[in-house]
């Protein structure tokens, strides 16, 4: 499976990176592909190529905040949480995208 | 810039461990705020507020037993990173609920901050924080200068 996703949260120093790190890890675990950009307080970080959303399965975004360039992802399937859940549940998260695209 | 231990030391430094009684959230962070270096006195209640407005956004615990109390303030100009523990673990940490934590970190970040060093800090120290197995061998530790290596560690 390929994924790809954005994490940003309120304040931008925190959970933006935490999330990251879950999904980029339970992803991994799972074998996926997964790219995750972060906008966060240092700004955009690992910015999603054109080539990695039009191959993607599925775009997790795990935002608490308005996120700049939505218009990428349109016609792709979207699973939109709180960064909490990305957080505390990244395994449920990730069950939830595999139930979401009917691979469970 | 990768962080070294160093930088974390000057951050947290001897005096920012703060030891934390089973209390309730905003009584704890006055406690962790006033004994954390770097932040003038009459700026305390201003910083609490507005940790505890970020607090009602979202609860900021991130593991289980462990709160990451953070904001982005002008009260502080760089950096400040300290830690609280409670060895009761039973700190109150919900407007409404009974979600409880043992550590505390506390995190704020100056509003005009643009540092590289910090900025990676910050996501040296998230890394850590994702860290499931860390964090699960951090909150079974009794003792608060062994919960600081695993914050400082490389």
């Amino acid at each position: 499976m390929k994924l790809v996703g954005v994490c940003a949260c309120t304040v931008g120093i925190a959970h933006t990176y935490i999330a990251k790190e879950k999904l980029d890890n339970g992803a991994k675990k799972r074998g996926y592909e997964i790219q995750v950009e972060t906008q966060g307080t240092i700004g955009t970080e690992d910015e999603l190529r054109s080539e990695d959303i039009k191959n993607a399965d599925a775009v997790i975004l795990a935002v608490d905040v308005k996120i700049a360039g939505m218009e990428r992802f349109d016609g792709k399937r979207i699973i939109k949480v709180p960064t909490s859940v990305a957080v505390k549940s990244p395994n449920k998260l990730l069950d939830k995208v595999e139930e979401v695209l009917g691979r469970s | 810039m990768e962080p070294t231990k160093e930088s974390y030391l000057k951050i947290i430094s001897e005096a920012d461990i703060v030891y934390l009684n089973n209390q309730e959230m905003a009584s704890a962070l006055m406690e962790l705020v006033k004994n954390t270096s770097g932040i003038h006195a009459s700026d305390n209640r201003m910083l609490v507020k507005q940790l505890l407005e970020r607090e009602k956004q979202g609860s900021t615990i991130i593991a289980p037993k462990v709160a990451l109390a953070h904001t982005k303030t002008e009260v502080v100009d760089n950096l400040i990173l300290s830690f609280g523990f409670s060895k009761g673990g039973k700190l109150k940490w919900a407007f409404e609920g009974k979600e409880e934590v043992k550590i505390v970190i506390l995190l704020l970040f100056p509003i005009k901050g643009d540092r590289c060093s910090d900025f990676e800090i910050i996501k040296d120290l998230m890394i850590k924080l994702a860290n499931q197995e860390q964090m699960d061998q951090m909150i079974k530790l009794t003792n608060a200068q062994d919960i600081k290596k695993i914050l400082i560690g490389k």
